[in-house]
């Protein structure tokens, strides 16, 4: 399920997740088709991205290296509630971006994003 | 003599809102003026008009067409929302002086406006009316951090040294050492700036966000969207350990799970969109 940009967006496209405006109101659900109209009508909401069915997937992530930054990073999830599924929502997209950052495995902790 | 969260705001330099918010209230509240006034504000700050354009052109409203000047950016955003915008992306000129040896500002920054940009789509998904306030909410939440960094350096370095110490949570060893935290601090400085009710609330609460009672999806949004740029990393306000999670909070949202993979998504490309658009500001 790639996210693409409106521009590679192409008539007959199928969505994968509900396209949103920027209030979060529903354009095309889930499992919709894209046609010319359609991709007109979205430039005119300010869409700017969208996930379509198929196409390139993300390389799957090493789920070693996965594991590894998941233990890294038990420390900073050390006071919180891990049981909710928001909290391991948020600690799995952490590992993950560790991972793709190249940081794992093994190399030491860089801190992520800051204004430069 | 003893300190407290508004002795601390009065004897700072800020306890004002960066000029460019008064005018602006002033052309807003002003029954014969429209959005070309609040356009001329905000153009006669070369600086701010920029950072505003950036923005606005940016992956955080992904306009189709690329807007050229102040006058289309209000009409487009809205009056109320674009005055939300220049605070936040003005609000860091306001800290200069700050010292850096105990935490980065530019991190700072970067960890604020993470925790606007998610909070702002927080309020996106709740359908809110005024997203901007949501994204202000979440720029403000830490600077009662600042002020303590500016004001009683002694302490903050007393409460970082505990907090290290004992692999605890920055706001507790503040309490200890002062009485009161960055929040309460934060809470004191909004309201001196006599922002609308909702910001004091978000900021006050932003640790126990079923206290809000008036403005419980601001406060929510500012919460988890805490958890969520701790837990990534988005920059630092001196906090390394993601807070104690209020579930209440994500009740309060009404959200389903499955918004949350897109909703992180949109986040990431909003957050590098929005440190680009201010990073001017920290020159």
């Amino acid at each position: 399920m790639p996210t693409i940009s409106l521009d590679q967006a192409e008539a007959g496209m199928v969505v994968s997740e509900d396209v949103l405006d920027r209030k979060g109101r529903v354009l095309i659900p889930k499992g919709g088709e894209l046609s010319e109209r359609t991709l007109e009508a979205l430039a005119g909401w300010g869409v700017e991205a969208l996930s379509v069915e198929g196409g390139e997937e993300l390389q799957p992530l090493d789920p070693a290296a996965l594991e590894e930054a998941r233990a890294a990073l038990s420390g900073r999830f050390l006071k919180t509630d891990l049981d909710h599924p928001f909290v391991s929502a948020v600690l799995d997209r952490a590992a993950q971006q560790r991972v793709r950052s190249g940081d794992f495995p093994a190399t030491p902790v860089q801190s992520h994003g800051s204004i430069t | 003599m003893a300190q407290s969260p508004e002795s601390l705001v009065r004897n700072s330099t800020v306890s004002s809102p960066p000029d460019v918010y008064a005018k602006l209230m002033e052309v807003i509240n002003h029954p014969r003026s429209g959005a070309n006034d609040v356009a001329k504000v905000l153009a006669s700050d070369p600086g701010l008009a920029a950072r505003l354009l950036r923005i606005v052109n940016s992956a955080f409203f992904g306009f189709p067409r690329r807007i050229e000047t102040m006058g289309q950016a209000v009409t487009l955003v809205g009056t109320g929302q674009i005055r939300d915008l220049a605070l936040a992306t003005s609000v860091i000129r306001a800290f200069d002086g700050v010292p850096d040896d105990m935490i980065d500002v530019r991190d700072f920054w970067s960890y604020s406006l993470a925790t606007g940009v998610v909070a702002r789509l927080f309020g996106a998904r709740t359908q809110a009316d005024n997203v901007e306030r949501f994204f202000l909410a979440g720029v403000l939440h830490s600077v009662g951090r600042l002020l303590i960094l500016l004001k009683a350096p002694t302490e903050a370095r007393a409460a970082f040294e505990k907090a290290r110490e004992r692999t605890g949570f920055l706001h507790e060893a503040e309490r200890e050492v002062l009485g009161f935290d960055q929040a309460a601090v934060g809470a004191a400085l909004v309201e001196a700036w006599n922002l609308p009710p909702a910001f004091g609330e978000a900021v006050r609460f932003q640790y126990q966000p079923q206290r809000a009672c008036s403005y419980p999806h601001e406060a929510a949004a500012v919460h988890l969207a805490t958890v969520v740029a701790t837990g990534l990393e988005w920059g630092s306000a001196g906090e390394t350990l993601v807070l104690g999670f209020e579930s209440a909070a994500w009740d309060a949202l009404g959200l389903d799970l499955e918004v949350l993979p897109g909703l992180l998504d949109d986040a990431e490309r909003q957050y590098q969109a929005a440190v680009q658009a201010v990073s001017g500001a920290l020159a």
